[in-house]
C-alpha cells in the first residue's frame, strides 16, 4: 500500500511544531527530530532484533529508518497524518517494519539456513495461513475476541486492552460468539446425521 | 485457572473446530503503517477497525505483529547510542537559513535585490571575470611593448663617425 504523497503540512505536523520546518528543509529541525525520536526508533528496532540474535545490526537498521524517512523529499513522513495516530506510534510501526524487512533480507541471503538460530527463521513463518470463518457467522470483532482468548491465552481484560474496548464487552461478545458457533456446528452435525 | 477467566472447554473446542479450515494466505499486502498505528491509538473509524479486525482474527502472523507492536509501545523509548543520532543527523546537509518573509511575501526591495536579481548575480560575476581577464591580457601586451629592446636605426651620413669618412678620402 502506498502512502499519500501530497498532504497539507498541518496534517502532518499535528502537535509537533518541528515537522513543518523539517519538511521545508530546515536542517536544525531535522536535527531536533532525530534527537527527539531516535530513542523510539532504536527501541522498536532493538526489540525486534534481540530475539533473532541480531542486536548488533540495530544501529544500521535505525539509520535505514531515517534514510527512508527523509528520502524523496520526506515522502514517507508526508504520508503521516497526526489526526490518525501519534508520531511515536507511527514511528514504532515504521521501525518495526524496517527491522522485520532486515531480518527477511538476511534470511534470503543466508545460504546455509541450518546454521541460523531458530528464532531468525521464526520471524516470518514459511507458511502463513489464515483462518477460514464461515462468512457472516461471527463479526470480525467476535472472531478476534475468541482468537485472543483461546489462541493467545488472554484474559478478558487483556483482550479488551488489545481491541480498545471494555472487558465487559469482551465477555458479552464471547458469550454471543459461542452461542452462534454452537448453533452452527449443531446444525452441521444434524445435516451429517441426515 | 486465572482470575477473570471466562474460557470454557466447550468454547475452546468450538473455536478449535472453527479454526480447522486452514487455507493459504491470500496475497494481501501488509496493512500500511498509518492504519496499524491508528488502530493501536484507537483512532480508526468503526468500519476501518472492523476490516482490520477481520484480518487480525484470520491472520495469526498479522495479529502477532500487532501484539509485538503493543509490547514495544508499552516498553517505551530507549536511549540510543550517540553515534546513531550523529549519523542520522548527518543525513541532511546544512542549507542556508531560510528567510522568513511576512504573510504578504517579500517586499519590492527584497524582490528587486533578492529574488529578481539573484540569478543575475552569477552572470554579472562571470562577466566581470571575463572583463578582468581581457584587461589583464591587454595590459600585458602594452607592457611587453614598452620593454621591447629591438630598435631600428636609420644610418645617415651625419651618423657615420668622422674617422670612417676620413679613411675613405685617404
Amino acid at each position: 500500500m502506498s502512502f499519500a504523497v501530497t498532504v497539507e503540512s498541518s496534517r502532518v505536523s499535528g502537535g509537533d511544531s518541528d515537522l513543518e520546518p523539517l519538511l521545508a528543509g530546515d536542517k536544525a529541525a531535522w536535527d531536533r527530530f532525530v534527537a527527539r525520536y531516535a530513542g523510539v526508533i532504536f527501541a522498536a528496532v532493538r526489540r525486534r532484533l534481540v530475539p533473532a540474535g541480531r542486536v548488533a545490526d540495530a544501529e544500521d537498521v535505525v539509520q535505514d529508518v531515517f534514510v527512508k524517512i527523509c528520502q524523496n523529499d520526506f515522502r514517507l513522513l508526508r504520508g503521516y497524518d497526526a489526526a490518525r495516530a501519534r508520531i511515536t506510534t507511527w514511528l514504532t510501526v515504521v521501525a518495526n517494519s524496517a527491522a522485520v524487512d532486515h531480518l527477511r533480507r538476511l534470511r534470503r541471503r543466508t545460504e546455509d539456513i541450518e546454521a541460523q538460530p531458530e528464532s531468525v527463521l521464526a520471524v516470518d513463518p514459511v507458511v502463513r495461513e489464515e483462518v477460514k470463518i464461515p462468512a457472516g457467522m461471527l463479526s470480525p470483532r467476535q472472531a478476534l475476541v475468541l482468537e485472543l482468548l483461546y489462541q493467545r491465552d488472554m484474559t478478558p481484560g487483556e483482550a479488551a486492552e488489545v481491541i480498545g474496548i471494555d472487558p465487559q464487552t469482551v465477555r458479552s461478545m464471547h458469550h454471543k460468539a459461542l452461542v452462534k458457533l454452537r448453533a452452527h456446528f449443531q446444525a452441521e452435525m444434524r445435516e451429517e446425521e441426515d | 485457572m486465572r482470575e477473570d477467566d471466562i474460557r470454557t472447554k466447550e468454547g475452546a473446542a468450538l473455536w478449535r473446530q472453527t479454526r480447522q479450515g486452514w487455507s493459504p494466505l491470500r496475497d494481501d499486502e501488509a496493512p500500511e503503517a498509518l492504519l496499524l498505528a491508528a488502530y493501536l491509538d484507537g483512532r480508526l473509524a468503526e468500519d476501518e477497525a472492523a476490516r482490520l479486525e477481520a484480518r487480525l482474527a484470520g491472520e495469526p502472523a498479522l495479529l502477532e505483529e500487532l501484539l509485538a507492536l503493543r509490547e514495544s509501545l508499552a516498553a517505551g523509548a530507549e536511549a540510543p547510542p550517540a553515534a546513531v543520532v550523529t549519523r542520522a543527523q548527518g543525513l541532511r546537509r546544512r542549507t542556508p537559513a531560510l528567510r522568513a518573509f511576512g504573510a504578504d511575501g517579500p517586499s519590492w526591495r527584497e524582490r528587486l535585490f533578492g529574488f529578481s536579481l539573484r540569478p543575475a548575480v552569477s552572470a554579472l560575476a562571470g562577466l566581470a571575470l571575463l572583463v578582468a581577464c581581457a584587461g589583464a591580457f591587454e595590459l600585458g601586451r602594452y607592457q611587453a611593448g614598452q620593454l621591447d629592446t629591438t630598435q631600428t636605426v636609420e644610418a645617415g651620413d651625419s651618423d657615420v663617425p668622422v674617422d670612417l669618412l676620413m679613411s675613405g678620402l685617404l
